[in-house]
């Protein structure tokens, strides 16, 4: 019996191992080809343990075009959208939330309507807008479409609504300035809900590849994933160390906030489907 | 300190009446409990002092000055929620200041305020600890604190007590009217429990259905109930109540088809004159009825009572240890006694019920009280002699 | 003050409705009238053409190409992902750091960005040095020309897909397996229903809706594929994974027919309008248990 049973727990964990190595083992043959020559890319059967660790493809491939500049370009827009998405979507929220008004209902059906819109949808008619209005080498057109979020309000309304009544009711008491009362008795409340949402722009916008690529055409204003799309492209024959290099420097810090905070990011994606 | 008085105040919603024509007076100084069964606009009136919601009609006065467009934060009134609503993300130091802060109160005087108020509340040790960590008593501390420490001059309390178990509630009840004597400002407490009402209020106010059924003394509206739902409202069980008829002549009353034992006194027939030819309901309180076993009946209370009587049946008995509660079956229909005898009747028993006439109230058929002379004279011998 | 309390909450919504207005509804409106001109970005005149550009799309063989690669490609990677994810929510929906972890690993491709997992899997695919047809040799089957070869590109991009997706159904549909309380499979043990019928009674209906709901999501951005066609394939070899929106891209930025493009865009439009308003009449109508 108690045989039997251990070899059937063997056997699960050793499937299990399987299915993780088919997710994870991809990501450690990208760090392992990143570290190689290229004569050793080129070796078939192909080598796990490289021969010589090159470090130095990480900074060939950093040297190989304006890297500081998208990566500062990355960070500036993931940012400035989360920033623009909390300051217009917390108000919005609340006024979803706790106030009845006249046309709230064709206001919601708008925010509804935007979250069902994907940019692969808008983006020719936006960059011909963008271009009528002249911004496309700013980083407007990068930052402005997503200035609001709709799922960022529906998540921060959804938390508001939970906020009992009599708390605002207390406030008012206390001489609170509705403005007041939202950043510093429902936002703070809301915190969890925030944390969830931020890292789900974050991830969202630093991944982003589609927007970017047909928003710009300088690279002044390109980001990272651009960036790093590029490094094959720009040679006849692929150098897959660099290429691989260059991964690794998109992906890790995604893959470290992972490890870090693994709870609240999958709760920001799965959240984000089952609401 | 100051008074609240609300004229003609009306409050529609959605095209339903929820106040109707709520004229009000609160004494400056006063503990005033607005009691009522759920739905009967008490918290809307609470509500509408404190400004958090909009009279449809209507003026409102705090101190001689009317607050109509006032809005709630400047009206110089405190409240405590039923849920306490403190600020869950805020300390208890932070839950007491946020008020004074938003009055622009410099920061040594908040210190000052806020370590006095704790000192009072018994609060100083808990000032650094969230909301969440606090036993159900000690938020409540919070909350009263949070209030106190604005020095209003009108205290709002909705249903303060009802989130507290049995005991914890007695033991608050206390302190809140020592707070009141101490304090000396103007409560007005809303709550739907009558014991709360009548044990804490110096002035209640009874609602239903939108409308105030008696503002007065809490004796006065156990003693005087101005009405048949002011009467059954107020005590446990509530007052039997019993349709009568009296005949043409004014004479003789019937309670059902049978007419009582012994005619109603001369005084008695003579408020009721006006009644005559008409049905009338005769009210008597459980507590006030005499009750002794058959057998026993001619021996005991027969003579000296100057009442009529009824025969019955023990259906149910409740023995709460001071006091024995009876359901009895008689002629009259179900009659509630309240006993504090000793010795206890048995489920079953023959028994003979006596209703003294003094304790009689008369409620016309629109259900009005019908006054008669004399007849607080039981409860001036009592409260006389305190 | 009372005037100021009424328009509080326009201007409360006011930035983020203005944003959604922009760059949501009036593009779309702005893309319809586009499909009805001819332009090319650069001429400062669009002429209006009418239904030209339908009727054009409508004959153009790689467009119905691009139309059936499209559908072959949602097909096959919702139904495989969904059908994985399945397995493997079932297989993982217990506690323990084991399967925390587990849960870990086939989420992380999810969160990664689509240019590291496609540049990732090109090399992968390499069909000179790449890993995977050393694994095939490996098992004894002779290697593939995955990428390079229009028989099998397409669906080696929906093993990406794949291999992306599944983690993220996963954990849904360990959520919705956990949101179903416990008392049902409790009662029906006690009912003495097999691990079998425990499954097609309870556990399957019961997370219907969670599976209706992923099957509408998938469905909906796998239309939209885009960033694995860019950086693997370039819609090649021969056209065979050239899909709607890279081919609404390819007209728009590098052929600059504006208005064609445009009307390719409003045929991607009309189908995401169609699943959304589908999975509202579904839901509406409550198809999950009961």
């Amino acid at each position: 019996m108690s045989a039997v049973r251990w070899f059937r727990k063997g056997a699960e964990i050793l499937a299990l191992a399987g299915i993780a190595l088919m997710f994870v083992f991809p990501f450690l043959w990208m760090t392992l080809t990143a570290l190689k020559g290229m004569d050793e890319v080129h070796v078939f059967p192909p080598t796990w343990i490289p021969e010589q660790i090159l470090w130095e493809n990480f900074a060939q491939a950093w040297g190989s075009g304006p890297f500081l500049t998208y990566f500062f370009n990355s960070i500036f827009v993931a940012v400035a959208i989360l920033v623009l998405q909390i300051v217009t979507g917390v108000p919005a929220a609340y006024a979803f939330a706790r106030y009845r008004f006249r046309g709230s209902k064709v206001l919601f059906a708008l925010t509804l309507i935007a979250l069902m819109i994907p940019p692969q949808l808008t983006f020719l008619p936006v960059f011909i807008q963008m271009s009528e209005w002249d911004l496309l080498n700013t980083y407007l057109p990068l930052i402005l479409p997503y200035a609001a979020s709709a799922f960022g309000i529906f998540l921060l309304r959804q938390a508001f609504m939970q906020v009992p009544e009599e708390l605002i009711e207390a406030a008012r008491l206390d001489k609170a300035s509705e403005w007041q009362i939202i950043w510093t008795i429902m936002l703070p409340m809301a915190k969890p809900v925030l944390i969830t949402f931020g890292l789900f722009s974050f991830i969202y916008h630093w991944n982003d590849y589609f927007w970017p690529l047909v928003m710009t055409n300088n690279d002044a204003f390109r980001t990272l994933p651009l960036g790093i799309a590029m490094l094959k492209s720009s040679e006849g024959s692929i150098y897959w160390n660099i290429v691989m290099a260059g991964n690794v420097i998109l992906v890790l810090p995604i893959l470290l906030m992972f490890f870090m905070a693994q709870r609240q990011i999958i709760r920001a994606f799965v959240y984000s489907g089952v609401k | 300190m100051a008074s609240v008085t609300l004229k003609h105040v009306t409050k529609t919603f959605e095209k339903q009446t929820v106040l109707d024509d709520i004229c009000l007076d609160i004494t400056e100084g006063s503990f005033t409990v607005l009691v009522g069964p759920s739905g009967c606009g008490k918290s809307t009136t609470l509500r509408i002092i404190a400004g958090l919601e909009k009279e449809t009609d209507g003026e409102i006065w705090i101190g001689g000055q009317q607050v109509n467009n006032t809005a709630p934060g400047d009206r110089d009134i405190a409240m405590v929620f039923q849920s306490y609503a403190l600020y869950p993300t805020m300390s208890v130091y932070e839950n007491i200041e946020f008020g004074l802060k938003n009055r622009n109160v410099p920061r040594a005087e908040r210190k000052k305020l806020i370590d006095e108020i704790a000192e009072v509340t018994g609060l100083a040790d808990y000032l650094k600890r969230k909301p969440a960590t606090l036993s159900g008593g000690q938020r409540q501390r919070v909350a009263l604190a949070r209030a106190m420490v604005k020095k209003p001059k009108v205290f709002l309390m909705d249903e303060p007590l009802s989130n507290l178990d049995a005991k914890l509630r007695n033991q608050m009840r206390q302190e809140l009217i020592m707070l009141h004597k101490e304090l000396g400002t103007t409560f007005i407490y809303v709550t739907h429990d009558q014991v709360e009402a009548m044990s804490m209020g110096d002035q209640i106010v009874l609602m239903n259905g939108g409308r105030i059924q008696q503002a007065a003394q809490p004796l006065v509206v156990y003693d005087q109930p101005s009405n048949l739902f002011t009467a059954q409202f107020m005590g446990t069980p509530p007052m039997n109540m019993f349709e009568a008829m009296i005949d043409a002549s004014g004479k003789e009353v019937k309670i059902g088809n049978h007419p009582i034992t012994k005619p109603l006194p001369a005084n008695h027939l003579a408020a009721l004159h006006s009644q005559r030819g008409q049905r009338i309901h005769i009210g008597i309180r459980p507590e006030k009825l005499q009750m002794v076993s058959h057998e026993q009946a001619p021996l005991s209370l027969v003579s000296k009572s100057d009442g009529f009587d009824i025969t019955g049946i023990i259906d149910t008995r409740e023995a709460l240890g001071s006091e024995t509660i009876y359901s009895v079956s008689t002629l009259y229909g179900r009659v509630m006694v309240k006993s504090y005898q000793e010795e206890l009747l048995r489920v079953g028993e023959s028994v003979v019920v006596y209703f003294p006439y003094v304790h009689c109230h008369y409620f016309a058929q629109n259900g009005e009280r019908i006054a008669r002379d004399a007849f607080f004279s039981t409860r001036a011998d009592v409260s006389g002699g305190v | 003050m009372r005037a100021a309390e009424k328009l509080r909450p326009y201007l409360f919504t006011a930035p983020s409705m203005l944003i959604f207005w922009l760059f949501f509804l009036y593009p779309i409106g702005y893309m319809i009238y586009l499909s009805f001109t001819s332009w090319n970005m650069i001429h400062p005149v669009k002429e209006f053409v009418g239904l030209e550009n339908y009727q054009e799309l409508l004959a153009d063989p790689d467009f119905h190409q691009v139309m059936s690669n499209t559908v072959l490609y949602t097909v096959l990677s919702v139904l495989i992902a969904l059908g994985l994810a399945l397995v493997l929510a079932l297989w993982l929906n217990r506690s323990g750091w084991v399967y925390s972890m587990m849960q870990g690993a086939i989420f992380s491709p999810y969160i990664i960005s689509l240019v590291s997992v496609s540049l990732l899997w090109l090399w992968l695919m390499d069909p000179q040095y790449g890993l995977l047809n050393w694994l095939l040799g490996l098992i004894g089957l002779p290697p593939s020309p995955w990428l390079s070869h229009n028989d099998t590109a397409i669906y080696a991009l929906v093993l990406v897909s794949v291999w992306k997706m599944v983690g993220y159904n996963t954990l849904v549909c360990i959520a919705g397996l956990q949101s179903i309380p416990k008392e049902l499979h409790e009662a029906a043990q006690l009912d003495k229903a097999s691990v079998w019928s425990e499954f097609w009674r309870i556990t399957l209906p019961m997370l219907s809706p969670t599976l209706f709901f992923l099957l509408v999501v998938n469905t909906i951005s796998s239309f939209q594929v885009f960033d694995t066609v860019k950086i693997m394939t370039q819609g090649g070899p021969v056209n065979s994974t050239n899909m709607l929106v890279y081919y609404i891209f390819e007209y728009g930025f590098e052929f600059f027919k504006i208005g064609y493009a445009s009307a390719a865009g409003v045929v991607l439009f009309v189908l995401i309008g169609l699943m959304t308003v589908f999975h509202f009449l579904i839901l509406s109508r409550r198809v999950h248990y009961r």
